[in-house]
């Protein structure tokens, strides 16, 4: 995923040439790029959709020719998993101990911090194995800033129709139950481990441009039955193995470059932004809805058309 | 998980995560099946592949007890 972003970026704006040397971007695009990356990543609005589509509208002459570049986007990543990491590690205590336990044990037990740790793993293979073989194959195809603002309003009617359907599932629901009876909240771990695969399959669709991970993960969720709040930390505890198994592999190459210290920046204000983002939208789905953000997909995706339309 | 099962899986999941072992170090090699060149993403993948394939045969190990 964060190789697609970097290399999406090349192709958007300037034919894939790389160069030993060349500008660096401004310390303005570092601030604002991690900004935005630390903030569209969680939020159901498509990191990858708003950095195609930004640097274009705004004209950027980004350096994505540089050996480097790719790092320093994978290093916005990384300030966004350890952001993650930060907010939830109690939870990532309380799921790999006894993971690690079960394993040593060598069976499972009725431990729901358990079964979630393996229904997390189950859920990440599907993702990790169609980034892993498709995401060259995605980025020549759907390197255009208007294809991916396009898919931001796919990305809003995913999020509007995920929420009609979970509204009509809970009045069924309702209605099915008897008098006074109150409809518990299904927990995460009781999803079932194809349920886990789908929700975490379900990832794949980021890797075009302006679909967002966390929505359609939300959407997956909400569609097996979970609340909101739920659905959301599920969403953020799939995206973090994702995150920062790509950066392990990219960052290594960061140093040494001349792009070092814009990474470093920007890979803390970016985590920085992702850590307030995820503590506001674990608060916001505590009764909030998709719907505000489908109306923004639709506005920002609709806008953006017109505006590269009206740049040529 | 059915008792008679067990040992099948146990079988199964050591196959496979020495045949997705295999993989990943051919891809370490370069020689990867399906692309050329050197791909430390895709080794990666297949050595993660094959440690669950691995987890699958600890939990199906013969003689344990079946508790889901």
């Amino acid at each position: 995923m964060h190789a697609l972003i970097a290399h999406v970026l090349q192709l958007a704006i300037h034919p894939a040439v790389h160069t030993a040397s060349a500008p660096q971007p401004t310390i303005l695009q570092v601030v604002l790029l991690a900004l935005l990356q630390g903030v569209a990543e969680l939020f159901p609005v498509s990191s990858l959709g708003h950095t195609v589509i930004a640097p274009k509208l705004l004209g950027w002459q980004l350096n994505q020719h540089a050996d480097s570049f790719l790092p320093f986007v994978v290093a916005l990543h990384l300030g966004t998993g350890i952001a993650l990491i930060v907010y939830f590690w109690r939870d990532w205590l309380a799921i790999l101990t006894p993971m690690v336990r079960s394993v040593r044990r060598g069976s499972l037990s009725g431990d729901p911090e358990e079964r979630l740790g393996w229904l997390l793993a189950v859920g990440t293979i599907p993702a990790a194995v169609l980034g892993v073989f498709f995401e060259k194959g995605v980025r020549a195809f759907f390197a255009d800033p208007k294809v991916a603002a396009g898919f931001l309003i796919v990305n809003g009617v995913i999020l509007f129709a995920g929420e009609r359907l979970r509204l009509r599932a809970g009045r069924l629901t309702v209605a099915a139950a008897t008098d006074g009876a109150k409809r518990t909240p299904r927990p995460i771990a009781s999803l079932g481990w194809g349920e886990a695969f789908l929700v975490g399959g379900a990832q794949a669709l980021a890797l075009l441009p302006g679909i967002s991970r966390s929505g359609v993960t939300i959407v997956a969720g909400l569609a097996t039955g979970l609340t909101h709040e739920a659905a959301a930390r599920l969403s953020f505890l799939l995206a973090t193995p994702i995150i920062l198994a790509a950066a392990v592999v990219e960052v290594p190459t960061l140093f040494g470059s001349d792009l070092l210290g814009d990474a470093i920046l920007g890979g803390i204000l970016a985590g920085l932004a992702a850590y307030a983002s995820v503590r506001f939208l674990m608060r916001y789905f505590h009764s909030g809805r998709l719907d505000p953000f489908a109306y923004y997909c639709w506005l920002a995706g609709g806008l953006a058309l017109l505006g590269l339309a009206l740049r040529g | 998980m059915p008792q008679q099962q067990r040992p099948l899986v146990f079988v199964g999941a050591i196959i496979a995560a020495v045949i997705l072992a295999i993989i990943a170090v051919l891809y370490l090699a370069g020689n990867g099946p399906l692309d050329p060149g050197r791909h430390i993403k895709h080794a990666l993948l297949f050595f993660v592949l094959a440690a669950g394939a691995l987890a699958v045969a600890n939990f199906n190990r013969p003689g344990m007890q079946a508790r889901r």
